[in-house]
């Protein structure tokens, strides 16, 4: 019972629920699906990914309008890392990626901003084109050269023979020889200012805006001047030619003002000199009106000028169009020609003048002889041809005709009688010839023994020179044959003297000498006296032999003078009785000297006595007697 | 009909070709010469009677890079020296701009233009004192404008 009415007030109370919370039931119901779903999603990747993203993608774009340099800066840190990680990963589609988004913006910024990309790309496709330009003129310079080289045509030698003559290169020929310019336009600009102040133009082809385009044409002159001579400070050189497209500006400067010459080509070397000389006689005639000008048009000068361009264009316009090029081209002809004119003319004017003066020579000689003679002139030579009577006509004729400043060659014939005249003449000259050899002869002998005389002069002269230099060094000989000599005995000073000192010579205080030691001193003197005396260049140099002789230091100086005076004195007179001194007559020309224990005679600091008790025997050269052979010798 | 040759000098971005564009009704195409550093442009007017056409050429601010050859300021009778009022450096330049223009040619006329005044308040307009030859200017409000050329071709030509 109580179960039913429980189960009973369930039933109840879901029914009143139901009634009471409907509402709220349903959105439980959906708050549980939609937990559901998110619950799903939180755990799907993609669906956050999705959602993620443009949330992102907005805080970045706001942050690059806010803080645009700061995300820049955390940008660049990983851009480059991240470019080359791609590079090393996958180089092509990295570059396929990149020239997607670069080259659409290159374009489009040439496109917009032109000006500020010729700025940029200025200095490196400026070079490119300069390199390229030159590159084009080589080429073109190689291919007339090849034009040139291969060319078998007549024009080729034409234009070679020009080359040669006028020193202008083929090249160069060739080149104008292709150019024909035809004026369009002639401008006279004011230096400074750019300003126009004449003109002149081809009716056809008008200018808009002259004045325009001379300040224009002026302003690309200045820059190109100043760019020219920025890069190359060693020339002051201005630019005179401007090619556009088919159009060239050809500026010639002069004063204050220049000319510039519109033309439809590059002008040749012979237009150039025309347009100069125009303008040189307009500068001149209006050089004070050109310092003046200021901008004035209204002036009577300006008229005048332009009238004077107009003329000098209209003469252009003829040598532009009606100048063919087969009339340029058969100039070389008409040198040719012209040459081999002068070449007839001058054979033509020597032929005649040879006539003349034939005509001349006969006409005076038919006056002086009464036999017809023929004569042919050319030069300075004549030639005689016919026969003549007698020697004395024959004789007048040559007379005659070498008086008149010619050289003859006689072909006359000459009668029987007249041969031993030509003979006479014949050996005549045969005569004069021999004389004149013989005369040779004599020269050639005068000149031989001259030419023999100097060098047997010059061989004495060597003689004697080498007898000068033998003499002057006879003491240094004699002491080198001494030193041969006497090498063993050690008995030699260094003046060439002979010392005697350890043959116990002299006992202490004693003047006379120990015989055995003097026998050795008298061998040894003989040998010194025939090394001296038997040689003929150096005896008759030899003047006194010297004997010195020497104590100890023992005892007084004034004892051991004397003790050495009568020593060297005791072998003085030995000496001069030996027959050998006799027989070189030298008696009275050995001379005794006593030194007293001067130079000493020391052993290891100790004075060797025995050694300083000696004797010294030297000679002495005759210094006069051999400054006279010297003198004598020097003289010749 | 006299022509005289100006010049337009002045540091970058003063707003000189600005103020010939207003100027000059008859404007070169200004792409051309650009890359020489010069742009010319051609106006006629008369004073006092007096028919003139001046050849305006519009100097650019040199630059480290690029130099501006001074042939192109030889031969000129005047020269308007421009300024942007708004930078002081610009200011300041103009002496070094007028002592270079007076050493190639020293008997030219000038004026000077302290140019986008319309970038200052009434007040501060108010408060430059400027000297006779000087000139407060706006290419785009057309502020003084024909007033600077005028005075300086009455300066030349009188």
């Amino acid at each position: 019972m109580r179960k039913r009415a429980l189960a009973s007030s369930q039933t109840e109370l879901e029914t009143l629920k139901r009634l009471l919370l409907n509402d709220e039931l349903k959105q439980l119901e959906k708050l549980e699906s939609a937990i559901r779903e998110l619950q799903f999603k939180s755990e799907d990747k993609e669906s956050i990914i999705e959602k993620l993203t443009p949330l992102f993608d907005e805080i970045l774009w706001q942050n690059f309008q806010t803080k645009e340099k700061k995300t820049i800066e955390i940008l660049g840190r990983y851009l480059a890392q991240i470019i080359v990680q791609s590079s090393q990963e996958n180089l092509e589609a990295l570059s396929s990626s990149l020239q997607e988004v670069i080259s659409p913006s290159i374009a489009k910024e040439i496109e917009e901003n032109q000006d500020k990309m010729v700025d940029i790309l200025y200095p490196i496709i400026g070079g490119m084109i300069s390199r390229y330009v030159t590159q084009s003129i080589r080429e073109l310079m190689d291919s007339i050269n090849h034009k040139i080289e291969d060319g078998l045509s007549i024009e080729r030698y034409k234009r070679k023979m020009k080359a040669k003559v006028t020193g202008v290169s083929e090249s160069e020929l060739l080149l104008e020889e292709s150019s024909i310019a035809p004026i369009v336009s002639l401008f006279v600009i004011h230096k400074e200012s750019g300003l126009l102040i004449a003109e002149a133009t081809q009716e056809s082809q008008a200018i808009d805006d002259p004045h325009m385009v001379a300040s224009m044409a002026s302003a690309i002159k200045d820059f190109i001047n100043d760019w020219m001579q920025t890069h190359d400070t060693t020339q002051q050189s201005e630019v005179q030619l401007v090619s556009y497209g088919h159009a060239t500006l050809y500026i010639e400067g002069a004063g204050s003002v220049y000319i510039i010459a519109f033309l439809e080509r590059e002008p040749d070397a012979q237009q150039r000199l025309e347009i100069n000389h125009f303008f040189a006689s307009v500068v001149k005639g209006y050089n004070g009106f050109f310092q003046q000008f200021e901008g004035d048009d209204s002036a009577v000068e300006i008229e005048e000028i332009q009238e004077k361009l107009q003329h000098f264009l209209n003469l252009q316009e003829p040598h532009s169009k009606a100048k063919p090029l087969k009339e340029k081209q058969t100039k070389p002809l008409y040198w040719v020609f012209g040459v081999l004119l002068v070449i007839v003319l001058s054979f033509l004017v020597n032929f005649l003048y040879n006539h003349y003066r034939t005509y001349q020579l006969q006409e005076a000689l038919l006056g002086k002889i009464p036999t017809a003679i023929h004569v042919e002139v050319e030069g300075h030579r004549v030639a005689l041809y016919g026969e003549v009577k007698t020697p004395q006509e024959y004789r007048d004729i040559l007379k005659f005709v070498e008086e008149e400043g010619y050289k003859v060659e006689s072909h006359i014939d000459v009668p029987m009688g007249l041969l031993l005249e030509k003979e006479r003449l014949f050996k005549t000259h045969l005569h004069q010839e021999h004389q004149k050899i013989a005369q040779l002869n004599r020269r050639f002998d005068r000149m031989n023994h001259e030419f023999q005389r100097v060098i047997q002069y010059n061989k004495i002269s060597t003689f004697h020179l080498k007898e000068v230099e033998k003499l002057a060094s006879v003491e240094s000989y004699i002491l080198e044959k001494l030193k041969k000599r006497f090498a063993d005995y050690l008995s030699l000073d260094k003046d060439g003297a002979l010392e005697f000192r350890n043959k116990h010579l002299f006992q202490i205080g004693n003047a006379i000498p120990n015989q055995e030691a003097l026998v050795v001193l008298e061998n040894r003197f003989k040998e010194y006296l025939h090394l001296l005396f038997d040689d003929p260049s150096i005896a008759p140099y030899i003047g006194a032999i010297v004997i010195e002789g020497y104590t100890d230091s023992s005892g007084s100086q004034k004892l051991n003078q004397r003790l050495s005076s009568q020593r060297a004195e005791y072998i003085r007179l030995y000496l001069a009785d030996l027959d050998l001194v006799k027989s070189y007559h030298l008696e009275d020309r050995l001379y005794a000297k006593g030194l007293g224990s001067r130079h000493l005679v020391f052993v290891d600091g100790v004075e060797d006595k025995e050694a300083s008790r000696r004797i010294k025997i030297k000679y002495q050269i005759n210094l006069r007697k051999l400054v006279d052979a010297i003198k004598k010798q020097a003289d010749g | 009909m006299v022509r005289k040759k100006i010049l337009l000098i002045g540091d970058f971005n003063v707003g000189k070709t600005s103020l010939i564009r207003r100027y000059v009704d008859n404007s070169f195409d200004e792409k051309y010469l650009t890359t020489i550093g010069v742009k010319i442009s051609k106006k006629c007017l008369t004073i006092e009677g007096l028919e003139c056409e001046l050849l305006i050429w519009d100097v650019e601010g040199q630059t480290p890079h690029k130099r501006i050859p001074h042939s192109y300021l030889k031969g000129a009778s005047g020269a308007i020296f421009v300024a942007d009022v708004n930078r002081s450096e610009t200011i300041e330049g103009i002496d070094a701009h007028i002592t270079t223009f007076l050493s190639i040619n020293p008997h030219s006329k000038y004026v000077i233009a302290y140019n986008k005044a319309d970038l200052l308040t009434a007040q501060q307009q108010e408060m430059l004192s400027l000297s006779g030859d000087i000139f407060l200017t706006s290419a785009k409000e057309n502020l003084n404008v024909e007033r600077l050329f005028i005075t300086l071709a009455k300066e030349m030509l009188l």
